[in-house]
C-alpha cells in the first residue's frame, strides 16, 4: 500500500493498495501510523478474497455473514475512524459485486486487494471517542 | 324503491368500496416523493462538528438504538441551516424501509426490510427546495449471510448505532420541481 497526503484542509489521503494487500489491517496501521482519530473515507477497487460480517444482536458480535474466495467488484467500501480508549477504531463497511453481477456486503472483516483498491480518506482536528453504551452493551461514537 | 333501484344502489356502494380498498392498498404500496417527512423521530441523535472555524464544515451526526435516520437528517439539516452537504453513513437497522422509483405512477415502491441489517452503505445529498434543505439518499442494506437489498431510504430505524459523515459547503444548491417526474430535481443554475 502506497499513500499520498492530497489535501491540507481539510486534512485528505489517497491510499492506494496492490495485489495481495490486506485492506482492514493496513488501514489500522496507517490509522495508528498517523493518529487519525475523526476520519470518514469511502473506496472502490477490486478483492480476490472478502470475509464479510453481520451483527448479531443477540452475542453483539460479528458473525461470518459471507466468505466470497473468488475476483470480486469491491463496489462501495464506506468507513470511519474514531478512537477507543486512545486506540484508533476502524469501521468499515462493503459491497461487493461477483461475475454475474449480483452484490454482497457486510461489515468488513477481512479484504484482499487484486490488483487494486483506491480509498481516500479525510482526518478532521477534532477527534470521535468510543464509549462503551449499557443499553446495547458494545463501544459506540459518544459526542 | 324499485328492485332495479335497489340494485343499482348496492352494485354503486360495491363499487365505491372496491375504489376504496383499491386506492387504500395503493397507499400502503407506494409513497408520492413530495409526502413530508415526520420529524421528531431521532430523539437520540447527536452532532458533534469536527473542524471548527473552516468554511467547509464537517460533522459527524450519530443515530442511536431506534433512531429513525431519514427524519434525523431531515432535523440535522434544519437545525444547522444547511444549504449544500453531501454525506456517507455506516451502521446496522432493525427495520427499513427503502424505495423504487416508478416512472408510470411517478411514485415510490414501498420494499420493506424487516429484522437487523447492517447498514453497509448509505450515501445521498442536502439541497433547497422552496427555501428548505431536503435529504435525498440511498442505501445498501446486508442480512445475515450477506445478500444485499438496496433502495431509494424512506425509512431506516439505527440499531444499535448509525454513524453519518457529513460535509456541508458554503454554497447553496437549489432543487426544482420535475413535472415529468414529480420529483425535485438539483438544478445547479438555480440562483
Amino acid at each position: 500500500m502506497r499513500w499520498k497526503q492530497i489535501e491540507d484542509e481539510p486534512k485528505t489521503f489517497a491510499l492506494i493498495f496492490e495485489t495481495g494487500d490486506e485492506i482492514a489491517s493496513l488501514l489500522a496501521q496507517f490509522a495508528a501510523g498517523q493518529g487519525l482519530g475523526g476520519s470518514s473515507f469511502k473506496a472502490i477497487g477490486a478483492l480476490s478474497y472478502a470475509q464479510l460480517g453481520w451483527f448479531n444482536w443477540e452475542t453483539k458480535k460479528y458473525d461470518p455473514a459471507c466468505v466470497l474466495a473468488e475476483q470480486v467488484e469491491l463496489l462501495s467500501l464506506i468507513g470511519d475512524i474514531a478512537l477507543r480508549d486512545g486506540e484508533p477504531q476502524v469501521h468499515a463497511h462493503v459491497v461487493v459485486g461477483r461475475s454475474d453481477g449480483t452484490a454482497h456486503g457486510g461489515h468488513l472483516l477481512e479484504a484482499r486487494v487484486r490488483p487494486t483498491c483506491e480509498l481516500i480518506l479525510t482526518e478532521s482536528p477534532i477527534h470521535l471517542q468510543k464509549k462503551y453504551d449499557p443499553e446495547t452493551g458494545i463501544a459506540l461514537i459518544q459526542v | 324503491m324499485s328492485k332495479v333501484k335497489r340494485l343499482g344502489c348496492a352494485l354503486l356502494l360495491i363499487g365505491i368500496t372496491a375504489v376504496m380498498v383499491r386506492s387504500q392498498d395503493t397507499a400502503g404500496e407506494y409513497v408520492k416523493p413530495a409526502e413530508a417527512v415526520p420529524t421528531g423521530k431521532a430523539p437520540k441523535m447527536q452532532v458533534q462538528l469536527l473542524n471548527p472555524g473552516e468554511p467547509t464544515k464537517q460533522y459527524a451526526v450519530i443515530f442511536y438504538q431506534g433512531d429513525e435516520v431519514y427524519s434525523g437528517l431531515q432535523e440535522f439539516a434544519e437545525k444547522y441551516h444547511v444549504t449544500s452537504a453531501h454525506f456517507t453513513a455506516i451502521g446496522a437497522l432493525d427495520d427499513a424501509t427503502v424505495g423504487w422509483f416508478d416512472p408510470q405512477r411517478k411514485m415510490y415502491k414501498k420494499i420493506a426490510i424487516n429484522g437487523q441489517h447492517e447498514l453497509i452503505g448509505m450515501s445521498g445529498d442536502i439541497a433547497l427546495y422552496q427555501g428548505r434543505p431536503v435529504v435525498h439518499t440511498h442505501m445498501v442494506v446486508g442480512g445475515p449471510d450477506g445478500t444485499t437489498r438496496a433502495g431509494h431510504v424512506l425509512e431506516a430505524y439505527a440499531s444499535p448505532t448509525v454513524e453519518a459523515m457529513v460535509t456541508v459547503d458554503p454554497a447553496t444548491m437549489r432543487k426544482r420541481f420535475d413535472p415529468a417526474t414529480d420529483l425535485t430535481l438539483i438544478d445547479p443554475a438555480l440562483k
